[in-house]
């Protein structure tokens, strides 16, 4: 019996390995980005949560090389303070994440975190870390996060919320000329908030939102889904998915369906995202999105970024890439002006009163609830002259705040986007 | 089985237990907040495993949803608590939805065995994790529900721990009353032999549904203490992973033996939150280890060194009655 039971598990088990080992990463969790402290200056240490394994490990891999790309450029002094980092893997789960979080600040005493990048881990991490009084630079999207669970100790300074660029994105429908339109997203809080961002800018600028369809999270095939779009007669289409296998499976059914050549789409940050072009290839090309990042973007600045990351790792950065560069940036300006060690409170304080016009993101600053009011680029996927897909920027839409234009006290009493409250 | 005179075994076993009892009382008093903590995650891992062991120990029923059970608990506290109910409702939530799970895994699979009723709490396991998924309004879907706090008195660290192990020492010695009562010994009857259980006129699939009830209330108490411990909770706790890893803990262990759960969950909590800071490859590591463990010492760690204790002193001594019994049933 037990050598039964002990077979049983034994295929159980090498199931569940699949499942948690198999998520590439070229990084190692414990030395990476790690430097030695010289003998003067303050140590100032940086706990970073990334998911470096599991099905979300490519991201902690971006992730990483944004972050030691800057510190690479920039030295490890910032002002007085020598920085030190401390990589740890939340394993893309939240539990592991808040545990991680615990052995930072606990163990390791660090002076800040940033990340997690996951919306669940980073709505529980962001809780534990404000109840630990210790400063909070979160990558994630989730919307809540600086909104209606805002917290004193954290800022989000590598991400937008969801439906911050959605905003622009229907905005940008609307002025188009198109009147009606249809959304396919995917079915959690990520793709209810990309819709809710298109549809509430959308109808607030004269538009009407006739069809509403979602998909599961982990389906594989999205054709039903293309064909009933394909058989509405709306003006435009919005999608709003996870950047995952469901984009690729989207472009690949909506060219099989004639859908791309019958209706304009919009999409949301990752529906055309570097790893998704470079699978679907050219009938991805003339696409539209809306994204607080834009690896085609012609400005000097970011173009010369792009160039300097392409050539050190050999792919073009993701917007998870840019964030950490850019919260490294902003972590940097607010050491240099320092002279005592800023850490909690006082930290986020400083950081909400940077220019994010000196940073990789290009303009604008952080509200007082700790969320980027920052340009979003609606933007085309092109051919760049070497043949690669980019999304470069044909409209940029400034100073866009979390709450588009809406009153943030009325848009805070409503509840956050469900499939069932999508108009603010 | 000598009643007079406690076999040397025994006194090994009692031995060994005092002075784990012991470690695990200084434990709060030496180490840092954070490996308290690890300590409760790990004990928390071991009540969920020990509600597994007793199925697959007694019964022979290996379950891979039992995760599922612990979660509709934890839903149950964590949903309770934002409405603002007090204690006493918040507990009574986490129980009722707990008997409710475990009343419908027990239906769905008292009249199966083996690998159909691994397969059947495979899929409860999955429903639990649908609907913690799905049903957004209340579960907060993918998001979770964050923010929830533990009641005062066990608000800190160390209280918390303190209440983590009594719970834990009560559910190993309600488990091994459990097993040693006729109920037990029915169980494990119809472990090494189900058609001749039937055939003396027992009610089998009633047998097996009251194992899942009692072994569904342990869960139980694992989903609540770790809603308190993380103070949040997310579908992940109900999912496929949580279960099978929960099952790995005690097959590595030591199925029905009663330290295995506890020994495979410090070894497994381990690997995923000490080892993973230094190594990256920790779940190959981990499934190495358990490669291993499934050739050279089929029984688990603990049934490994039991078996190992037991030859050196077979040396010396002719064997016990007990040892014949386990061997021949071996």
């Amino acid at each position: 019996m037990i050598r039964k039971v002990s077979a049983a598990a034994g295929a159980t088990f090498a199931a569940a390995l699949l499942l948690t080992a198999c998520a590439p990463s070229s990084g190692l969790a414990g030395d990476g980005g790690a430097t030695n402290a010289p003998a003067d200056g303050e140590v100032f240490k940086i706990g970073v949560l990334a998911p470096m394994t599991s099905w979300a490990g490519a991201i902690g891999v971006d992730m990483q090389q944004g972050w030691e790309m800057f510190w690479d450029e920039y030295g490890d002094t910032a002002g007085s303070f020598t920085i030190e980092t401390v990589w740890e893997d939340t394993a893309s789960d939240p539990d592991t994440a808040l545990t991680k979080a615990r052995k930072l600040v606990e163990e390791d005493g660090v002076d800040a975190v940033v990340g997690p990048v996951l919306a669940s881990e980073g709505l529980v991490v962001g809780d534990y870390l404000t109840q630990a009084g210790v400063a909070n630079l979160a990558q994630t999207a989730a919307d809540d996060l600086t909104q209606r669970l805002a917290s004193p100790l954290v800022v989000r300074t590598g991400a937008v919320t969801s439906s911050q660029p959605n905003f622009a994105g229907g905005d940008w429908a609307a002025k188009q000329g198109y009147r009606t339109a249809a959304t396919l997203c995917v079915d959690y809080a990520f793709g209810w908030e990309s819709c809710g961002g298109f549809v509430s800018a959308f109808t607030a600028a004269g538009g009407e939102v006739t069809t509403q369809l979602w998909y599961p999270g982990d389906a594989s095939d999205l054709s039903s889904y293309v064909s009933q779009l394909a058989s509405l007669d709306v003006d435009v289409i919005f999608v709003g998915s996870a950047g995952g296998t469901d984009s690729s499976n989207f472009f690949r059914s909506a060219n099989d369906f004639g859908l791309l050549a019958k209706t304009p789409i919009v999409s949301n940050c990752c529906t055309t995202d570097q790893a998704i072009l470079q699978d679907v290839g050219d009938i991805a090309l003339g696409q539209i999105s809306a994204s607080n990042w834009a690896e085609g973007n012609d400005d000097p600045e970011v173009a010369a970024f792009v160039e300097r990351y392409e050539s050190a790792f050999g792919i073009l950065p993701s917007s998870y890439a840019q964030g950490m560069y850019a919260s490294a940036e902003i972590l940097a300006q607010v050491l240099e002006a320092s002279t005592s060690k800023p850490t909690g409170e006082a930290l986020v304080t400083a950081i909400k009163g940077v220019d994010l016009g000196d940073t990789i993101i290009g303009g604008g600053g952080l509200d007082e609830l700790g969320s980027p009011v920052a340009p979003i680029f609606i933007r085309e996927v092109v051919r760049r002259d070497d043949g690669t897909l980019v999304n470069a920027v044909i409209e940029t839409y400034d100073d866009v705040s979390q709450f588009w234009t809406f009153d943030p006290e009325a848009y805070l009493a409503n509840p956050p986007f469900t499939q069932e409250f999508q108009q603010q | 089985m000598n009643a007079r005179r406690p076999s040397t075994g025994a006194v090994v076993k009692g031995a060994i237990l005092a002075a784990l009892l012991v470690v695990a009382f200084v434990c709060p008093y030496v180490l840092g907040s954070y490996y308290v903590s690890l300590l409760s995650i790990a004990l928390i891992a071991a009540i969920l495993a020990s509600s597994i062991n007793v199925l697959a120990g007694n019964a022979g029923l290996v379950s891979l949803g039992h995760a599922g059970i612990a979660a509709a608990s934890g839903y149950g506290l964590a949903w309770a608590y934002r409405q603002g109910w007090e204690l006493w409702a918040q507990l009574g939530m986490a129980a009722l939805l707990t008997a409710v799970a475990s009343v419908l895994y027990g239906l769905i699979s008292m009249r199966t065995r083996g690998i159909s009723f691994l397969m059947v709490t495979l899929a409860a396991g999955m429903v639990v994790y649908g609907m913690a998924y799905r049903w957004s309004s209340v579960t907060g879907g993918t998001n979770g529900l964050p923010g929830i706090r533990r009641p005062e008195g066990i608000a800190e660290y160390w209280q918390f721990y303190f209440l983590v192990l009594v719970a834990f020492c009560f559910v190993t010695l309600a488990l091994i009353v459990v097993g040693r009562s006729s109920f037990g010994l029915t169980l494990r009857g119809i472990r090494d032999s189900e058609t001749r259980m039937v055939s003396l006129g027992y009610n089998v699939p009633l047998y097996k549904f009251g194992a899942m009830l009692v072994s569904g209330a342990v869960a139980g108490v694992a989903g609540v203490l770790a809603v308190w411990h993380s103070e949040f909770i997310s579908p992940v706790v109900a999912g496929f992973q949580e279960s099978a890893i929960s099952m790995i803990m005690v097959a590595l262990g030591g199925i029905g033996t009663v330290l295995g759960p506890l020994v495979g969950a410090v070894l497994v909590t381990g690997f995923q939150h000490v080892l993973s800071s230094v190594f990256e490859r920790w779940s190959t590591l981990l499934g190495l280890i358990f490669i291993l463990s499934v050739i050279f010492a089929p029984q688990g760690i603990v049934g490994g060194v039991a078996d190992l204790m037991r030859r050196i002193r077979r040396r010396g001594a002719p064997p016990r009655r007990e040892q014949l019994d386990a061997e021949f049933r071996a």
